[in-house]
């Protein structure tokens, strides 16, 4: 028996949190980061109205957060911080806001492979599919990323 | 701080919830009167252009009701608000050649209620003869207008059995139609209007002298014909 295709209420519920926090990643600003995150939702909805879910819901929003992250660092120059994100605030908040710039500070290759194993939640089987680099490869650069992020964030606390 | 650290602090980055406003952005439901402007300004859009694009044969005439797209042939006759307009070289030459030459409006077309094109004189009569026998009073009233404007023996017995049409506009439109045309000042042989009276039987007579305008038909032999001539 055919399962019944996800609807977005669902897809939403399951993904969430991978999505925003991959667009996180992306996104200089957390207020670009929700328009990474809303859009994609936004693109997989009329995906699935007009052809129905793809195979990999969470791989089709995660492409497309993608897609559009390097459509906006293409489009926009990079502006000063909103007031109080310079120095963000401490608590929870502030220790992921330190993370997730960390990982925007590694090299681009290194930050996609743990955005994606980490941030994103992804097996290293979807992981290989997602970025199109062999296993052996996107392990290498999970580790190094690991080593470059021990080094950045040697003062945090986790 | 080791791997295994950083990956906690990854993890717990991970745990973090999208703000309230991406669910918001995500689920928001178009309000309805967005959806009922829509729906209203397709049909306002399909209105205008079937209303423009509207045409329809009537006695072999082409009969364009508001049209906004002009589709004037090279030698058609047009009647716009009544008003005979011709285009091309026909027999009634618009004074000044095109068709805008007796029309102040920049595109007749544009302010006409009614445009009639036929592509010659017979057509015309015959797709008039049509209309004026069609069972809506506005086509009615449009084509016996138009014969106000033709200045021939034919427009006049045309327009004369709705002198009395129980429809006052009808009515109306036929007696000002042939008072356009006996009233015309005319000094042409086409344009014979004492033989044609002639050759009226009676009571075509008496339903033109019922509504006075049998002087105005005898006394018409001075200044020049509406068709120039």
């Amino acid at each position: 028996m055919v399962s019944p295709a996800p609807t977005l209420e669902e897809i939403y519920a399951r993904h969430a949190r991978a999505v925003w926090a991959y667009a996180r990643a992306h996104a200089p600003r957390p207020d670009l980061a929700e328009d990474l995150a809303a859009e994609a939702f936004l693109v997989l909805a009329r995906r699935l109205r007009e052809a129905g879910p793809p195979e990999s819901p969470l791989g089709y929003l995660l492409a497309t957060v993608r897609s559009r992250a390097i459509d906006e660092t293409r489009r926009r120059r990079p502006g000063p911080l909103p007031e109080g994100l310079s120095s963000p605030a401490p608590g929870d908040a502030g220790r992921r806001e330190r993370v997730f710039a960390a990982v925007r500070a590694l090299d681009p290759d290194l930050a996609e492979a743990v955005a994606l194993r980490s941030l994103a939640g992804l097996t290293w089987e979807e992981a290989v599919r997602e970025s199109g680099v062999p296993r052996s490869t996107l392990e290498g650069r999970y580790a190094a990323a690991l080593e470059k992020l021990t080094q950045i964030l040697k003062d945090e606390r986790p | 701080m080791t791997n295994d650290d950083i990956e906690r602090l990854l993890a717990d980055a991970a745990t973090e919830d999208p703000p309230a406003r991406v669910r918001e952005r995500v689920f928001r439901r178009r309000p309805m009167w967005i959806a009922a402007a829509a729906v209203l300004f397709f049909a306002a859009t399909l209105w205008l252009v079937l209303r423009d694009t509207h045409t329809r044969r009537i006695g072999g005439m082409r009969w364009v009701e508001r049209p906004a797209f002009g589709r004037i042939e090279a030698r058609d006759v047009l009647v716009v608000d009544g008003d005979i307009l011709v285009a091309g070289d026909h027999w009634w030459q618009a004074p000044g050649g095109p068709v805008r030459a007796r029309h102040e409006s920049a595109d007749p077309l544009r302010s006409a209620s009614l445009v009639l094109t036929a592509p010659d004189v017979s057509a015309l009569r015959k797709g008039l003869e049509a209309a004026v026998a069609q069972p809506r009073a506005d086509v009615r009233v449009a084509a016996l207008r138009a014969l106000g404007r033709i200045y021939e023996t034919w427009a006049v017995e045309l327009a004369l059995p709705f002198a009395k049409d129980p429809d006052p506009r009808v009515r109306r439109a036929a007696r000002e139609s042939m008072r356009a045309t006996v009233a015309s000042p005319h000094d042409c042989d086409t344009h014979d209007y004492a033989a044609w009276w002639n050759e009226l039987d009676g009571e075509q007579r008496r339903g033109l002298f019922e509504l006075q305008w049998t002087e105005a038909l005898q006394k018409g032999t001075a200044g020049r014909c509406a068709c120039g001539r």
